[in-house]
């Protein structure tokens, strides 16, 4: 028996995919809730395997939630958006969500998602993690500083010696970088920033 | 040009023609009181004989001098008491002074002054109170035409004493609705001019009789004129609207004025120097309010662009998160029904192109992404959407990620997604860029955004000529700028065309 929970602040919703899981044999709703605060609760309980959360909430944001709490213990997250664009996905995968679907989705779809997850795998699709992935460079502060010294030419030890944090956070940051960006080596990843121009602002922005 | 709006620039034409003619005469009047001395207009066999000529223009004939007389005695002017002449002739002795004149040409220093003030004001008066124009000119005119007729000096005071004879007859003549009336009244009073003019010239004897009219003339035209056009609609409750001068002009012309006056009074300075300073300040006044009143007008007509810009933002927020907050909403309940209904297959998936195709204008209004996640993916977002086939578009950028407190406020997040949505578009529609890039570092407290196309560089000449051909996406882009303090630069050369903005809290 999968045990789920719903985050979504529109009543109907809530209603309507609580009708349709529930007449699904190996699914039960456990847990309901309309707000980043219940979300919060839902995500530590133990007895949720899987949440369903919603992006806007009325008082903040799923996905914002899901960066806040990406290292602490958690339930597997299933994000459930109204709009479906690259960013999105890429963002929920970022923060370490277990996948991405439309709230328009067909049931069978989102049962499967479900159950993938429930299982420990990725419901993300091969499509969504193609676009993610080869779209435009979004970097983090802390993963621009990171690129500039690979391209300096900067040892891991030294990187983490110059932004102040462990070997283990770089390389962590690394293997993340490597992963969402289809990279495979240090090598590889200066020689794409420096061709594809990371870390220019084009010719007259100020690159700091 | 229609006939109206000749009219229109011939009776302008006419009005400042007028007020400038005033305004010399009253600074002819001002400096004769100041600075000349009456002229007695005799001619006489010397030392001994006849009276030769009298101009009617001099003091000479107001004392009863006439041709012919008999001189008495004539002591010139610097003689004790200055110039002086006796005569005789069958009707008695004439005697005719300098010094009483030069008196009452000197006390005649307030009309010339007025005389000067109305004339000023009339100019400053051009743009803003036309109808005040006429009857400033004829008081100004009957009022300078009493020191220049005094003073005798022929030619200004013959052309002051004319046009106070003439003008607010004219004036009130142009009132009259039909052109017969008009002609004929302008005809009368042209004709009884030119006749006074003559008169005046060759010393007739019957100009006495020609000079009363035209005092009368003056007078009562003026006064008429005044009546007509000031107390009528006073009386009226247009007043108001008539009467009041602008205070800016009441005090420019004063200091105008008063400036003038020490010129001539305590500096000394030659009349003609002084004139001419003057009128160019004055002159100056309505051509600084004319540039003053096509900024503001600029100034308003950006402000209305600007407000509008953020009413339209406004409506299309509330739409976008309208469309998200019900329809879509309600949709995606619905389908979830009919997924449980296996016969209704076909409508769920009809359903979906609805939900799919109000996502894409909810998107359109307003992307989410900007508001969900932020303005580094948007920009990305804004990347992905422009690209198309054998257009390149790519994002560079480095954000906070979608926590609001970390990033940058929400106005500034939308302000420059929209230049950059702009200086895209501009690439892709106006430039035929093949390839654009958009690089970004979006933080909290600074945002610097870059969009670099290869496409037809936006050089200045092509800025100015965009502007005139009414494509508006750079001065929106300049107002989306300047509503959030940033800078905006929009440089563009042979090999494309770079737009920057930078922002800073």
């Amino acid at each position: 028996m999968i045990r789920v929970g719903i985050i979504d602040d529109h009543p109907l919703v809530i209603g309507g995919l609580d009708r349709a899981l529930s007449s699904v044999k190996d699914i039960r709703v456990v847990a309901r809730g309309g707000t980043v605060a219940e979300a919060r609760a839902i995500l530590a309980r133990a007895d949720v395997d899987v949440l369903l959360l919603d992006i806007r909430l009325p008082d903040g944001n799923g996905l914002v939630l899901l960066s806040s709490t990406a290292n602490e213990r958690r339930c597997p997250v299933l994000v459930l958006s109204s709009f479906e664009t690259p960013q999105y996905v890429s963002t929920a995968l970022r923060f370490g969500a277990r996948g991405f679907m439309l709230k328009t989705a067909p049931l069978e779809d989102l049962v499967g998602a479900i159950r993938a997850v429930a299982a420990g795998g990725s419901a993300f699709t091969a499509e969504q993690l193609l676009d993610a992935n080869t779209r435009s460079i979004r970097l983090s502060f802390r993963e621009r500083q990171i690129v500039q010294l690979i391209v300096a030419g900067r040892s891991n030890e030294e990187i983490a010696g110059a932004i102040g944090s462990s070997r283990k956070t770089v390389e962590a940051h690394l293997t993340h970088l490597y992963g969402r960006l289809g990279i495979a080596s240090r090598v590889e990843l200066a020689l794409r920033a420096e061709r594809d121009g990371w870390l220019d602002l084009g010719p007259s922005g100020d690159a700091r | 040009m229609s006939r109206k709006a000749i009219g229109y620039n011939v009776r302008r034409a006419t009005q400042v023609a007028l007020v400038v003619v005033v305004f010399v005469l009253g600074m002819a009047a001002t400096s004769a009181v100041i600075e000349g001395s009456a002229v007695a207009g005799v001619e006489t066999e010397l030392p001994r004989g006849h009276v030769l000529a009298v101009s009617p223009a001099g003091f000479a004939w107001r004392d009863g001098i006439r041709p012919g007389q008999l001189v008495v005695a004539l002591s010139d002017t610097y003689s004790e008491g200055g110039w002086r002449l006796e005569t005789i002739d069958g009707s008695g002795t004439h005697i005719s002074r300098e010094a009483g004149f030069d008196d009452a040409l000197r006390s005649t220093s307030p009309l010339a002054i007025l005389a000067l003030v109305a004339g000023g004001l009339g100019m400053v008066s051009i743009r803003t109170h036309r109808r005040w124009v006429g009857p400033l000119a004829a008081i100004g005119l009957a009022l300078a035409a009493v020191p220049l007729g005094l003073q005798g000096e022929p030619v200004l005071s013959t052309a002051a004493m004319a046009g106070a004879g003439f003008v607010p007859a004219a004036v009130l003549a142009n009132a009259l609705t039909s052109l017969r009336w008009r002609i004929a009244v302008w005809t009368t009073i042209g004709t009884f001019t030119c006749a006074w003019i003559l008169v005046r010239t060759t010393a007739d004897p019957a100009y006495e009789t020609f000079e009363g009219i035209r005092a009368a003339a003056a007078a009562y035209g003026t006064g008429a004129l005044v009546a007509a056009t000031i107390v009528r609609p006073a009386l009226r409750g247009e007043g108001l609207h008539v009467i009041r001068p602008r205070l800016v002009d009441v005090v420019s012309v004063a200091v105008v004025g008063g400036a003038s006056l020490i010129l001539l009074f305590f500096l000394h300075l030659s009349a003609a120097a002084v004139f001419v300073t003057v009128s160019a300040a004055l002159l100056l006044l309505p051509a600084t309010r004319y540039a003053g009143r096509r900024l503001e007008r600029a100034v308003l007509a950006d402000l209305r662009a600007q407000v509008a810009q953020e009413v339209s933002e406004a409506e299309r927020a509330r739409l976008a998160r309208e469309l998200h907050d019900v329809p879509l909403q309600e949709l995606s309940s619905v389908i979830r029904h009919l997924d449980a209904v296996p016969e209704a297959r076909e409508e769920a998936e009809r359903l979906r192109t609805v939900a799919t195709q109000l996502r894409e204008t909810a998107t359109d209004l307003r992307p989410p992404v900007l508001d969900d996640l932020g303005l580094g993916a948007a920009l990305d977002f804004l990347a992905t959407q422009a690209t198309a086939e054998g257009v390149h578009v790519t994002a560079t950028v480095t954000d906070p990620g979608p926590d609001p407190a970390a990033r940058p406020p929400t106005n500034v997040e939308l302000a420059i997604f929209r230049v950059a949505q702009e200086a895209v578009t501009n690439a892709l529609r106006h430039a035929d860029a093949k390839s654009v890039q958009i690089s970004g570092l979006v933080s909290r407290d600074t945002v610097t955004v870059t969009v670099l196309d290869n496409g037809r560089g936006l050089t200045k000449d092509r800025q100015r000529e965009a502007m005139k051909a009414g494509r508006l996406g750079l001065a929106s882009m300049r107002r989306r700028a300047e509503a959030i303090d940033a800078d905006l630069t929009v440089a563009g050369s042979t090999s494309g065309t770079e737009v920057a903005v930078r922002w800073r809290r």
